[in-house]
C-alpha cells in the first residue's frame, strides 16, 4: 500500500519536473524559435501574427542570403579576421603566460591585477577605450598608415582587447602543468621557443581550443570596432542591413540565423574542453 | 665522463636555507647517493648540479671546471625528475628522442641516427615495444624507464636522479633497484641519486651523502655510515630497525661506566683522558642487532626488561622491551619465543655500541 503511494508520489513528481524543464527550455529558446519563424515567414515583418503565416512558409529568405555577394564576402573577410586573431593570441599571449606562470619579475603581480580589473570591467570603461581607439585609428591613417578597411589591424585590436582575459586563463592552465615538464627541457637543451611552442603549448590542448574558440567567437560576433574601421565582416554587414529606412526583417533573421550556426556548431564541438578550461579561468594568483 | 665537486654551497630561499655550505666530492664514475629525509634540501641540491637552481655561495665543478654561471645545457648533465615529466602529448619514442632532436645540428645527427639510437637505449631498458605509445598509455614502471631512457641517450657525464623508484610499488621498486645499478655499471655514467630510504642508497650507492637541514652530516660508503656514523642523526637514519638511543650520564670515567634510565652499564672500555669527565651526558646508541634476548640469565648478563611489542617479520622479529624507564628494540631470530609481557635477560653488545655528545650530536667512540 504505502510503497505503491510512494512510487506513484515519484511519477507525480517525475512529471511536475519534466514540464518545468520544457517550460524553462521554451523560455530560453523562445527569441531564438520567434526569430526562426520571422525569417521563414513569406513577409517582411517582425510580428508574427495568424495573417502572417496562412500566408504561408518559405526558404526563400535563406536562399537569397547565401547567394548574397555582400554576405558571402562578409563571411570569407570574418574567417580571415577570426584566423589571423586566433593566430595572433596564440603568438603573441601564449609566451607572455608562460612568462607570468614560470618567471619572477618585477610588476608581475601589478600586472596581473591589472588584467583582472580589465577583464572584469566593461560598459563605461569599453566604450570611453572604443572613443579612444577609433581617434588614434583615424589619426593613424591621416598619416599614411593602412589603417581603416585592414584586417589585420582588426585582428590585432582584438587580440589586444583579449590580452587580459586570455593571459589569465592561459597562465591558470600553465600553473597546472608541472614545471617539471620545461625542466627537462630545459636540462636537455631547448631554446624558449621549443620549450612554449613545442612542449608547453601542445601539452595544453584544452586551453588552447578555448583559446581559439573565444578568439574566434570574439572575433565573429564583434561589429562596432569593424564597422569603424570599415572591416566588411558578416556581423558588421548584418547590423547595417538591420539599420535603415526600411528594414527587411525576413533577411535580417535568416541572415542573422545563419550568422550563428558556426558558432553553435564550434561551442558543441569543443564543449568537453570549455569546461576544462573555464576551471582555471578564474583568478588565482 | 666528470667528477663532481661542490665547494661551500649555500642556497636559500628567502629565509630558508635549503642547502648549507655543503663540500662534496664524487668521483669520476661514482654511483653516490644523497639520502635524508623530506625537506632536508636534497632536490635543492640536485637542482643547483643540474643548473635550474644557482647557488647563492660556493662553486660547483662538473669535470674540473666550475660550472656555476653554465647553462644547463652546456653542463651535460641528465636529470630524472620523481613525476618522470614525460611529455604527455609525444609518444614514447619522441620523448626518448627529444633530447638528441633539440640539439640535432650540435651533434651532428641525422634522424636515422636518431632513430638508431633512441631504438638501441630502449632495448637496453627493455621497452622497445612502447615506442609508438603515449605515455598515458604506460604503467608506472614502464613510465620510469622511458625516463630514464630520456636521460640516458645522449650519454650525459652526469646522470641525476630524484628519487627515481619513489612512485612505484614495493616489488617493483626493488626490481628496478637492480636493473639501475647495472645500468650505471654498463654506461659508467657519474651518478648523482637521491632518496629519502636508507635501503635503497645502502644497496645502491658506492659512497652515500647523508643530509639534515640542509647539510651534510657524514660522506661514507654504506658500510662506514652502519659501523661508524658520526652524528647521532646518522646513526638512527641508517640501519632497520633504527638504532636505539638511550641518554645516560657518565658515572665512572676510568673504565667507562653509563648510568642510564633506570640501568647501568659497565661498558669495560677504556676512554682517553678528557674526552669525558664525570656527570656528563651522553647518548648510548645500540642497534637492534646488537641487543640480545636470553631467557636465562648467564654469564655478564646483568640488564632485565620485559617483552612489550612483537612485531614478526618473517626470518626474524622485532621485539621491544621496555628496560628500566627506556623502551629498546632488538632484532632477534624467530626461533626465540617470547611473549608479550615476560620478563627476559638483555644482552648488549657493547664493543658494537655508540657513545655521542649529547650537545654536539657527534661520535665520541
Ligand atoms: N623554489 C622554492 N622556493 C621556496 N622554498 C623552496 C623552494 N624549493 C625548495 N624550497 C624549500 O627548501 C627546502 C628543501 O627542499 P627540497 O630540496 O625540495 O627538499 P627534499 O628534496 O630533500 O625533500 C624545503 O624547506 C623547501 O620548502
Ligand atoms: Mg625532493
Amino acid at each position: 500500500m504505502f510503497r505503491g503511494f510512494l512510487d506513484s508520489m515519484q511519477v507525480i513528481i517525475r512529471i511536475f519536473l519534466t514540464v518545468l524543464a520544457l517550460i524553462l527550455v521554451f523560455a530560453l529558446l523562445y527569441p531564438i524559435i520567434y526569430v526562426v519563424i520571422v525569417s521563414l515567414l513569406v513577409g517582411q515583418t517582425l510580428i508574427i501574427s495568424i495573417d502572417a503565416i496562412r500566408m504561408g512558409l518559405t526558404v526563400d529568405r535563406y536562399l537569397g542570403t547565401i547567394n548574397d555577394p555582400d554576405f558571402v564576402r562578409g563571411v570569407t573577410m570574418s574567417l580571415v579576421v577570426a584566423f589571423l586573431h586566433i593566430v595572433f593570441s596564440v603568438l603573441l599571449i601564449t609566451p607572455a603566460a608562460y612568462a607570468f606562470s614560470r618567471f619572477k619579475f618585477r610588476g608581475k603581480d601589478t600586472i596581473l591585477i591589472l588584467y583582472l580589473i580589465l577583464s572584469q570591467v566593461g560598459g563605461g570603461f569599453g566604450i570611453a577605450a572604443l572613443i579612444a581607439l577609433y581617434v588614434l585609428l583615424v589619426k593613424l591613417n591621416s598619416i599614411g598608415l593602412p589603417v581603416i578597411g585592414n584586417p589585420v589591424v582588426l585582428a590585432l585590436i582584438y587580440t589586444a582587447w583579449a590580452v587580459p582575459f586570455q593571459t589569465w586563463l592561459i597562465k591558470n592552465y600553465f600553473d597546472s602543468l608541472p614545471r617539471e615538464l620545461d625542466e627537462a627541457a630545459f636540462i636537455d637543451g631547448a631554446s624558449w621557443g621549443t620549450i612554449v611552442f613545442k612542449v608547453i603549448l601542445p601539452a595544453s590542448r584544452p586551453a588552447m581550443t578555448v583559446i581559439a574558440l573565444f578568439s574566434f567567437m570574439g572575433a565573429w560576433g564583434e561589429f562596432i570596432i569593424a564597422s569603424f574601421i570599415k572591416v566588411p565582416t558578416v556581423a558588421a554587414y548584418i547590423y547595417q542591413t538591420a539599420a535603415g529606412q526600411t528594414i527587411f526583417w525576413g533577411d535580417f533573421a535568416a541572415r542573422t540565423i545563419l550568422f550563428s550556426i558556426p558558432v553553435v556548431i564550434l561551442f558543441v564541438i569543443a564543449q568537453r574542453y570549455i569546461g576544462e578550461a573555464m576551471r582555471y579561468g578564474a583568478g588565482k594568483l | 665522463m666528470a667528477d663532481v665537486k661542490l665547494r661551500g654551497v649555500t642556497k636559500k630561499f628567502g629565509r630558508v636555507v635549503a642547502v648549507n655550505r655543503v663540500t662534496l666530492d664524487i668521483s669520476d664514475g661514482e654511483f653516490f647517493a644523497i639520502l635524508g629525509p623530506s625537506g632536508c634540501g636534497k632536490t635543492t641540491l640536485l637542482r643547483l648540479i643540474a643548473g635550474l637552481e644557482f647557488p647563492d655561495e660556493g662553486e660547483i665543478l662538473i669535470g674540473g671546471r666550475v660550472v656555476n654561471n653554465l647553462h644547463p645545457r652546456d653542463r651535460d648533465v641528465a636529470m630524472v625528475f620523481q613525476n618522470y615529466a614525460l611529455y604527455p602529448h609525444m609518444r614514447v619514442f619522441d620523448n626518448i628522442a627529444f633530447p638528441l632532436m633539440v640539439r640535432r645540428r650540435e651533434l651532428g645527427l641525422d634522424k636515422e641516427a636518431i632513430r638508431r639510437r633512441v631504438v638501441e637505449v630502449a632495448r637496453v631498458l627493455g621497452i622497445e615495444g612502447l615506442l609508438d605509445r603515449y605515455p598515458r598509455e604506460l604503467s608506472g614502471g614502464q613510465q620510469q624507464r622511458v625516463a630514464l631512457a630520456r636521460a640516458l641517450v645522449r650519454e650525459p657525464k652526469v646522470w641525476l636522479l630524484d628519487e627515481p623508484l619513489s612512485n612505484l610499488d614495493a616489488k617493483l621498486r626493488v626490481q628496478m633497484r637492480a636493473e639501475l645499478k647495472s645500468l650505471q655499471r654498463k654506461f659508467g655514467v657519474t651518478t648523482v641519486y637521491v632518496t629519502h630510504d636508507q635501503g635503497e642508497a645502502m644497496s645502491l650507492a658506492d659512497r652515500i651523502a647523508v643530509m639534515n637541514e640542509g647539510r651534510v652530516l657524514q660522506v661514507g660508503t654504506p658500510d662506514d655510515l652502519y659501523l661508524k656514523p658520526l652524528d647521532i642523526f646518522v646513526a638512527t637514519f641508517i640501519g632497520s630497525p633504527s638504532t636505539n638511543i638511550i641518554p645516560c650520564n657518565v658515572v665512572s670515567v676510568e673504565t667507562l661506566e653509563l648510568e642510564c634510565a633506570g640501568f647501568n652499564l659497565k661498558t669495560g672500555i677504556s676512554l682517553d683522558p678528557g674526552i669525558l669527565k664525570l656527570g656528563d651526558k651522553v647518548y648510548l646508541g645500540v642497534r637492534p642487532e646488537h641487543v640480545e634476548i636470553r631467557k636465562s640469565q648467564d654469564e655478564g648478563v646483568t640488564l632485565k626488561g620485559k617483552v612489550t611489542i612483537i612485531e614478526p617479520l618473517g626470518s626474524q622479529s622485532i621485539v621491544t622491551l621496555s628496560l628500566g624507564s627506556e623502551s629498546i628494540r632488538a632484532l632477534t631470530s624467530r626461533d626465540l619465543k617470547v611473549d608479550v609481557g615476560e620478563d627476559v635477560y638483555i644482552r648488549i653488545d657493547v664493543s658494537k655500541t655508540l657513545l655521542y655528545d649529547a650537545k654536539t650530536g657527534k661520535l665520541l667512540l
